[in-house]
């Protein structure tokens, strides 16, 4: 007799069996990558017993090519919706184990039904890469699939935060989708992101590199920007992932902001320790966040990465606040391409989802060279100057001690309708390094003089005396106030809490045209 | 009526090279944008070398050749950007050469002093 018991029994059977994935040969292999398997990741990134599991029994549908009859369970991924800190996200998480990941036409289907709910509900999107590619079998299908997939992501973009985690293979096409989306974390060994392999290089170009070295975690975390977080493991992976998800919102809409207690800051960071009155010596501008944040948290996006510019969250009020802060102690804190991309790329994200900005000012200017200006230093440092004007999230500025030429109107002044500027008495607001601008200006003088070094010197100390000191800007408004350096806390808090309400206009346009 | 020229005013032959961008695959006819011919080719860094990662001169060396440094020991001072960075060990080891001298200028990616690691 049929019964619900043999119903239920048939159900579980279906289950087990498409849970094995590829079997369990293929998963001991995975384990021995020193990559976990699929559900496991998904477990231990979600919180315990959250997860919920949709299109199990999906089925392919590919007749070509020997593949009419061959069973692929859930063709290669694993989709569906649980919780991290209480509250839900969508996720989706490719199957090695099952035809190497292959993306097909079901599979990406799979992908897009996730990635259609978390937009439809608002909730971050997650997903975990771990594919050889194309389903080559499904030609021009599988293609189709990448194509809805990338479009999405770009439709999702500044709505919900999109997280992609790479563990494993993601090459060629598939990349892209990682690309688009905000957040790129990668795992040492485990990680490989490139367009064309390492064969294909050597075939066409002859140039030999190996595949950890053309795309690994360490190169993308380091050297192409590609990547924002960089771990050991899978499991320190999925901290950091948590960890972000603990400072970003849920979704681009005011209400989604979450607000926790207020703590104060750590009293082994002292500012008016920290920070060399000689604005030649270095110090880590990490510190001074740590100094002026709930607990001395920091929680740093893209650490490796153009380190001369420091992007990452922290809480004021138990409200969490995107900072952006020249590193004096990396490149003598210099803008050039790859910290003006960085820079502009996490202050468009808090922008787009009412992230109130504070910036750190202590540079002394752009980096002289050919490379740069050949790499096209004007193209890329302007997208820090479209990011920053067109941003309406509440806009602070603390001077601590350089704010030379070009790079004082980028890192948000007043001119780009910074909401408060502060400057610290160190501070030094002038078009030029005292040394350069005397050189030029007094050139005659120096050239004429009986000593010229002497002369030099003199200029020197005399522009310094006059223009190296927050004073001259303070004097027509262009700073709000010179403050202590240990009242820099109160500053922040009481305007963050001003601006709570911030309201400005933009012209009415379809879009506006960055500096691509 | 006058009769209309239909043919293109002649031009110089473009110089034709050929690219290959599947490793299998077909040979195309084309020409080389101008970045693309004087790409560099790409050298495996050493990272027993400490390079200058931007353009500047030595302020004071630390070290001595031969001497054995500790993983964030301070090596050179080095003055950049009007700022005095300091250049720390990445690793433990011993220094084997020091080819520059106080008061050098550098440019970016000059050799400042190699390192040999200690292996553990």
């Amino acid at each position: 007799m049929v019964n619900l018991g043999t119903k239920i029994r048939e159900l579980k059977e279906r289950q087990e069996k498409a849970i094995l994935g590829g079997g369990e040969k293929a998963i001991a292999k995975q384990i021995a990558m020193g990559k976990l398997p699929v559900r496991d990741r998904i477990n231990v990134l979600l919180d315990e017993g959250s997860f919920h599991e949709y299109d199990l029994f999906i089925a392919h549908d590919a007749r070509e090519f020997g593949m009419d009859g061959k069973e692929l369970p859930g063709d290669g991924v694993v989709i569906g919706t649980g919780t991290i800190h209480g509250r839900s996200v969508a996720i989706y998480a490719q199957d090695f184990t099952v035809a190497g990941g292959s993306l097909g036409s079901m599979h990406a289907r799979k992908i897009v039904k996730m990635m259609d709910y978390a937009l439809r509900m608002r909730i971050p999107l997650i997903g975990i890469n771990d594919s050889g590619g194309a389903r080559i079998q499904e030609g021009v299908n599988s293609l189709a699939g990448y194509g809805e997939i990338f479009f999405r992501n770009t439709l999702a973009s500044g709505v919900i935060p999109q997280i992609s985690v790479i563990l494993g293979p993601c090459a060629g096409g598939a990349v892209y989708s990682p690309a688009l989306t905000d957040y790129v974390f990668v795992v040492e060994n485990i990680s490989k992101m490139f367009i064309t392999g390492p064969e294909v290089i050597k075939s066409v170009l002859g140039e030999e590199i190996s595949m950890e070295e053309l795309g690994g975690a360490r190169v993308h975390s380091e050297i192409t920007g590609n990547a924002h977080f960089y771990a050991l493991t899978e499991q320190e992976c999925f901290q950091q992932i948590k960890t972000l998800l603990s400072y970003i919102p849920w979704n681009n809409d005011k209400h989604s902001i979450h607000i926790i207690e207020e703590k104060q800051p750590l009293r082994k960071y002292n500012v008016e320790k920290i920070v060399p009155v000689d604005p030649t010596k270095p110090y880590d501008v990490r510190d001074i966040i740590r100094a002026v944040v709930d607990g001395s948290e920091f929680f740093e996006v893209q650490e490796k990465w153009a380190a001369n510019i420091v992007t990452g969250y922290g809480r004021m009020g138990g409200r969490t606040v995107g900072f952006v802060a020249n590193q004096p102690l990396v490149m003598a804190g210099v803008l050039d391409c790859d910290s003006s991309d960085k820079a502009a790329r996490f202050i468009r994200f808090c922008d787009a989802f009412n992230i109130p900005i504070v910036t750190m000012e202590d540079m002394p200017g752009y980096l002289p060279g050919i490379d740069q200006e050949h790499a096209g230093v004007i193209r890329h440092g302007a997208k820090m100057l479209y990011a920053y004007s067109e941003a309406t999230v509440p806009r602070i500025t603390i001077i601590l001690r350089k704010a030379y030429g070009g790079g004082y109107i980028a890192m948000n002044s007043r001119h780009l309708r910074a909401d408060f500027v502060f400057a610290w008495p160190t501070a030094e607001i002038a078009v030029m390094g005292p040394e350069g601008a005397a050189n030029i200006i007094f050139r005659k003088e120096i050239m004429e003089a009986p000593d010229p070094e002497a002369m030099r010197k003199q200029k020197v100390e005399e522009y310094k005396e006059k223009f190296s000191n927050p004073y001259v800007a303070a004097a027509k408004g262009y700073i709000d106030s010179v403050i202590e350096p240990k009242d820099t806390r109160k500053f922040i808090l009481h305007a963050i809490n001003v601006s709570k309400d911030k309201h400005v206009g933009r012209p009415n346009k379809k879009h506006g045209i960055p500096p691509f | 009526m006058k009769e209309e020229k239909t043919t293109l005013p002649a031009r110089p032959e473009p110089e034709y090279k050929t690219l290959r961008v599947f490793e299998e695959g077909r040979n195309y006819k084309t020409t080389f944008t101008k970045k693309f011919q004087t790409r560099k080719p790409w050298v495996k860094p050493n990272p027993e070398e400490i390079k200058t990662f931007i353009p500047g001169s030595v302020q004071k060396i630390l070290v001595k050749t031969g001497q054995a440094v500790r993983n964030g020991d301070e090596l050179v001072v080095f003055e950049a950007m009007k700022m005095h960075n300091i250049i720390r060990a990445p690793f433990d080891g011993k220094i084997t050469a020091i080819p520059v001298k106080t008061g050098d200028k550098l440019p970016r990616g000059a050799v400042m002093l190699t390192i040999k690691q200690t292996q553990n």
